[in-house]
């Protein structure tokens, strides 16, 4: 039968395997640029906020030097997982180099905080701060919300 | 007066109690994306819990039975191993990132890996067991959880627009991220009606002595005990509406919910979020404990009771003893404390319908309860919320893969 009423293991083992690979697939979309860079732009918010507190002394050092090698780590992996090609040509210079931008950002934040230097630290609140501007229009560029 | 004592003490630690793990992190993660949206999770989870643990209550102080051991007596073994395992699998699961959240905040306050903190968190939750009584461990524990009201008064300092609270409480669509949306409103869901409590509930209601003079006892406190404890898991979702939300800050790791009360409070915000988290789920962490060796001795027929010393009862102390210190290795280990909970969340919910389908055979058997059986009020709540849990079970692993990342 060629179509439609064909039944045979084979085809029902590949549509069993068809529905199981399907949500698989689709979850594979959180992995998807607007995502990534969603997750950076809520990393530079977590920064800022850091730098914010900490100035004040709202936080713990240990805490907040705890995070930030934390949020260090997760915008490296975005940057890892950043393709080029999965980005309009448009985006495809900008957007690794505001990740970058944010991976240096921490970096200065931490040391800010190591030094207990408060000045410094209202300078990384506020680089965080334009920085989290720049991920979301470079989000919602990419059809983001 | 005595009875008023009791009655002021037993709604108390209901509230100390409440929050855990699980109920924390999924409602600050449902602020920080959605707002208010998902309140009515919590409202519907506290109703249910409020329901299933009137009932358990109910059970125990008219029969003298414990669910665990109702269910074993009137479907059998055969039957009551399904329980039975889910319920050891799903506890211990929950059991690990309670202890996980002890451990992270005292990360948090140190600097120290919660790994290195995982293994003595255990000890400290299994020598409580060892030495005390079942009134140290439920009400001592409680008593102190009630720092956790920090949220209420943060929640109340940042006014919230109580409008649009309240009408969050009726079910509404998502408007953006539907998979993420339905994902943590069945996670909220599980984070409420874990099975452990209203199964801890009735093992307390029974190592307590109750009888059916303790029915209004057991109603007050499961109605105003529950939701006041509601108040609690719908403030720290405000919070977060009011404090993430609007910074952009989404929570990938569970520490991100240290920053939530500094905003509000300042320093002492911060110190009392990290005693909250600690107290909160170090009190969670003896409860699955002491509900977990209670289960599977009531299952298997041997002796129980916190209040009798652990050599008169060995099987059930070695049952706590292994199994404490198990859930520990399990996050000595390192697994991130975020994704266990959130999992552990989700398999929570899918595996309500076990527990909750038979709580209405057993309590409408006339021969079990007698007159105290169901009214016609109850059962149709119980029936409600027996749908619910069958469309938790059916759309539980799609939204861990759609949802869930």
């Amino acid at each position: 039968m060629p179509n439609g009423g064909d039944r045979s293991p084979r085809t029902k083992r590949r549509r069993w395997v068809g529905w199981i690979a399907l949500p698989l697939l689709i979850a594979c979309g959180g992995n998807d640029p607007a995502a990534q860079i969603q997750r950076a732009g809520s990393w530079a918010a977590t920064t800022r906020e850091l730098a914010i507190e900490r100035q004040v002394r709202g936080i713990g050092r240990a805490y907040t030097s705890d995070m930030l090698d934390a949020g260090q780590r997760e915008v490296q992996k975005i940057a890892r997982s950043l393709k080029p090609s999965d980005l309009p040509e448009t985006l495809q210079a900008r957007v690794p180099a505001a990740v970058g931008r944010l991976d240096s950002v921490i970096a200065s934040t931490r040391s800010a905080v190591r030094r207990g230097d408060a000045v410094a630290l209202g300078a990384a609140a506020a680089d965080a701060n334009a920085l989290g501007d720049t991920l979301r229009a470079l989000r919602a560029a990419l059809g983001g919300k | 007066m005595k009875r008023i004592l009791d009655l002021t003490l037993g709604i108390v630690t209901s509230i100390g109690g409440f929050l855990e793990a699980g109920s924390i992190i999924t409602a600050v993660q449902a602020g920080a994306v959605f707002g208010y949206k998902l309140l009515w999770t919590i409202a519907l989870g506290t109703l249910g819990l409020m329901l299933l643990v009137e009932q358990s209550g109910r059970l125990a102080a008219v029969t003298g039975r414990t669910v665990g051991d109702a269910l074993r007596e009137r479907f059998g073994i055969r039957f009551f191993i399904i329980p039975l395992v889910t319920g050891l699998l799903v506890s211990f699961l929950v059991l690990a990132s309670e202890i996980g959240g002890v451990a992270l905040a005292l990360q948090m306050a140190t600097g120290i890996g919660f790994q290195w903190w995982a293994m003595p968190v255990a000890f400290a939750g299994w020598f409580l067991l060892w030495k005390g009584n079942f009134g140290i461990v439920e009400k001592g524990t409680s008593l102190l959880g009630l720092v956790t009201i920090v949220f209420v008064v943060a929640a109340l300092k940042l006014h919230p627009d109580w409008g649009r609270v309240g009408a969050s409480l009726l079910p509404t669509a998502p408007d953006h991220d539907g998979p993420r949306y339905w994902y943590l409103a069945v996670s909220i869901i599980g984070a409420s009606i874990s099975p452990y409590l209203y199964m801890f509930y009735s093992s307390g209601a029974v190592e307590d002595g109750w009888g059916v003079n303790d029915l209004s006892t057991n109603k007050a406190t499961a109605v105003l005990g529950m939701s006041f404890g509601g108040i609690l898991s719908a403030a720290v979702l405000i919070i977060a509406a009011l404090v993430f939300l609007p910074r952009g800050i989404q929570v990938d790791r569970y520490e991100q919910a240290g920053l939530l009360l500094p905003p509000v409070l300042g320093h002492t915000g911060f110190v009392l979020f990290l005693a909250s988290l600690g107290i909160a789920c170090f009190g969670a962490t003896t409860e699955i404990t002491l509900a977990m060796a209670y289960l599977l001795a009531q299952g298997l027929g041997w002796d129980w009771s916190e209040n009798a010393r652990p050599k008169q009862n060995a099987r059930f102390s070695l049952t706590y003893t292994v199994t404490i210190l198990l859930a520990g290795v399990v996050m000595a280990v390192g697994i991130d404390p975020l994704k266990l909970t959130n999992f552990s969340m989700m398999l929570t919910a899918a595996s309500l319908p076990v527990t909750v389908i038979p709580m209405f055979v057993l309590m409408n058997d006339e021969a079990l309860v007698g007159e105290h059986r169901n009214r016609w009020f109850s059962n149709a709540a119980l029936g409600a919320l027996s749908i619910v849990t069958i469309i938790v079970l059916v759309s539980a692993v799609p939204l861990q893969i759609l949802g869930g990342s």
